[in-house]
């Protein structure tokens, strides 16, 4: 009789030492590999298995998002301002970029929902859903991109060799969108008004934030806002390292993934301790 | 925890929401309590709550298999989820020893699209076992789920019986040390139930404990060794198999009499077979049941003798009369059936008007425990009128002598014998 002894109490996640907490949470991360890859591959790959066209679909969204971007560029409807680029090629890296966010945020804000097939019949880390949420997202992202960098290219625009750093650039906007995410996650599940809120203002921050203008605004209250808005940076830097091969603002820069991170261990731990709660509520 | 403890449960509570709109905002209340740090006051129902569990108390050591009984609702499910670890205790403390398996889910997760195979990682992953458990069970989860060629087909190409099969095999792989078994025994056909049956009973030489949820009590009898019964959410009898089922049939007995005895509960279409039109003669006031004092009852003792009884009205003399009188069990399938005029006995002639009291007495009546609605005909012996009636508001029950369980139709003695023949 060496086996492990399980105890359920109430309230029990919450007696968890800070700390203690993100080494189980990341110790049932490493555990449940097999169960990540097994539920990726059942989503990812088979999500278009009943399509004639498959995973060319991948494909046809970005390419749809250029003959927008260009039309309305080519019609004038949209005037940036100075980018010092092709404006559709601007504009293509940066709304992925921002799909990016968008998709993080949505990945993590299904982290429940996503397991709802069989969270009520079998035990297993809820965590891991994250993960293979934000691996299907990453998967779909990549192709998609791999077909922009391919029209930047077209436009003139030969990407700089720092792209090799893309992964690490786009850190910071995985940990505000899975943070905000999350916590969405635990609520929809109880009630929807709060993601349909915050669809609602994620709409609002696209505008608000320099993804399809540029930076250099001429309107004040504009430039405040940009100013202090995390992603200017966040997206900002990870779309200038890919066509201008820059990396300005570093200390707001860093300001602003310290930010992430803290709104993302934050949310993390506050989704473990009140999942469980919320489960029941699933029924 | 004592050494051959495995599971140990302590005052084990649950609550739920009756109303999905009170349930959401305790919900966001609990949620916003929880994540704010707040410990939520769990010892307290609010409005619109109740307990799903109450006051949970078992234990169960190394080679016990126990079964839980109850009727829908009491509870079964819930206390599974809460040992299985999904849901949360609201108070109280459960303690495992080992990893607990559930063949409550069965084909979890299964995807359509993907093959049998497939399938078979996916899902035995979900249930916890490894690729490399996975790659040594594969050839004996194939054989256990016995689906042939189609092993390499999408499971949406499966009948529902395959895709069963296949899940069942899966998980009764899974092999871990506390096995739940959650009312599944009733899939597929006979060969596979008896596989299953097989299956289970090998594992139970192997594993800690088992704990089997069920309606269907004769496995229940074979395969555990200890019983408890919930009844909206508490245990009310903890204690050896057969006592335990004779007593659930008896609560079970219970609920369907009180169901039966509410009046117009039942279909309008049988009462009416038997209720026929007043053709201004008879009227049928009256049917049931009496001890020997003549006192109305709604539940005798088996082995005992039935004393049937019919009021009625006679609104005009008769020449004579002949009665039949029938016992029918819940099926309506008449499990006694007496006339008075069977082998001449009794006549019953020349009636003058007014009001008659008719007694039936069956010195042992051999039913087996169950409900029983009475039925009455009186019969004109010259015309051969009929006027009949059922009352199912006035059923009675047979009440089990603590050994009985419900079974056949007549209650007999039996003595067994084996002859070696060889």
């Amino acid at each position: 009789m060496d086996q492990n002894i399980t105890i359920y109490e109430p309230n029990q996640r919450k007696k968890i030492g800070f700390l203690m907490l993100y080494i189980v949470m990341f110790k049932n991360i490493i555990k449940s590999r097999e169960l990540m890859w097994q539920l990726f591959k059942r989503d990812f790959l088979m999500s278009y298995k009943k399509s004639f066209f498959g995973f060319s679909w991948i494909f046809v969204s970005p390419i749809i998002g250029i003959i927008s971007w260009v039309f309305m560029n080519f019609t004038g409807i949209l005037n940036p301002g100075d980018v010092g680029i092709p404006y559709p090629a601007y504009v293509l890296i940066s709304s992925s970029i921002w799909g990016l966010f968008m998709g993080f945020y949505e990945a993590a804000s299904s982290t429940l929902s996503a397991g709802s097939g069989f969270i009520m019949q079998v035990k297993y880390p809820h965590e891991v859903l994250l993960i293979k949420q934000t691996a299907q997202h990453l998967a779909n992202f990549f192709l998609g991109f791999l077909i922009n960098i391919i029209v930047i290219i077209a436009f003139g625009v030969i990407p700089s060799w720092k792209i090799v750093f893309f992964p690490f650039v786009i850190l910071p906007l995985f940990l505000l969108g899975a943070g905000i995410g999350l916590i969405i996650s635990v609520i929809n599940i109880v009630a929807i008004d709060f993601s349909a809120l915050f669809n609602i203002l994620f709409g609002l921050l696209f505008y608000i934030t320099p993804v399809i203008y540029s930076s250099k605004t001429e309107n004040k209250l504009l430039a405040t806002v940009i100013k202090y808005n995390p992603l200017t940076y966040l997206i900002g830097n990870a779309r200038d390292m890919i066509i201008y091969g820059q990396f300005n603002n570093i200390s707001y820069f860093a300001y602003s993934s310290l930010f992430a991170l803290f709104i993302f261990l934050i949310s993390w731990r506050l989704f473990y301790i009140s999942e469980e709660k919320a489960i029941e509520k699933m029924i | 925890m004592q050494k051959d403890t495995v599971l140990k449960i302590e005052g084990l509570y649950k609550k739920f929401c009756r109303t999905l709109k009170r349930s959401m905002f305790y919900g966001s209340i609990d949620i916003a309590k929880s994540m704010l740090g707040i410990p939520y006051n769990s010892d307290n129902l609010r409005k619109n709550e109740f307990w799903a569990l109450e006051n949970i108390n078992l234990e169960l050591r190394k080679g016990d298999t126990l079964g839980i009984i109850g009727q829908n609702g009491s509870g079964k499910t819930t206390l599974l989820r809460l040992i299985n670890g999904i849901f949360p205790p609201d108070k109280g403390r459960i303690t495992i020893r080992g990893k607990v398996g559930a063949l409550i889910s069965i084909g979890a997760g299964f995807h359509p699209h993907m093959t049998g195979r497939e399938n078979i990682y996916l899902n035995g992953t979900i249930l916890g076992m490894s690729r490399k458990e996975l790659n040594k069970k594969l050839d004996s989860i194939i054989d256990f789920a016995d689906i042939g060629d189609f092993l390499d087909s999408p499971v949406s190409t499966y009948s529902s019986g395959m895709t069963v099969r296949l899940g069942f095999a899966i998980a009764i792989h899974c092999e871990p040390d506390i096995l739940i078994v959650d009312e599944i025994l009733s899939v597929g056909d006979i060969n596979f139930r008896n596989k299953s049956l097989r299956k289970m009973s090998e594992y139970r030489e192997k594993a800690n404990a088992i704990i089997f949820v069920s309606h269907n009590l004769e496995q229940v009898r074979i395969l555990c060794n200890e019983v408890i019964i919930l009844d909206r959410g508490k245990i009310i009898f903890t204690g050896s198999t057969h006592e335990g089922i004779v007593q659930y049939q008896e609560l079970s007995r219970d609920i369907r009499l009180a169901n039966f005895r509410k009046p117009k509960t039942n279909s309008e279409i049988i009462i009416s077979r038997w209720e026929g039109e007043e053709n201004g003669c008879v009227e049928i006031l009256d049917i049931g049941v009496c001890n020997n004092e003549n006192d109305k009852i709604n539940a005798i003792e088996m082995n005992s003798s039935l004393n049937l009884y019919c009021s009625f009205n006679l609104k005009k003399a008769v020449k004579g009369l002949f009665f039949s009188f029938s016992a029918l069990n819940e099926e309506y399938k008449p499990c006694i059936w007496v006339m008075s005029n069977d082998n001449n006995k009794k006549s019953f002639n020349n009636l003058g008007c007014g009001r008659y009291r008719l007694l039936l007495k069956i010195n042992n009546h051999h039913l087996i425990p169950g409900i029983y609605i009475p039925n009455i005909a009186i019969r004109d012996s010259t015309s051969g009128e009929t006027y009949e009636r059922l009352l199912p508001e006035n059923s009675f029950k047979v009440k089990s002598n603590g050994v009985t369980l419900e079974r056949g139709i007549v209650d007999v003695e039996a003595d067994w014998f084996i002859m070696n023949l060889s």
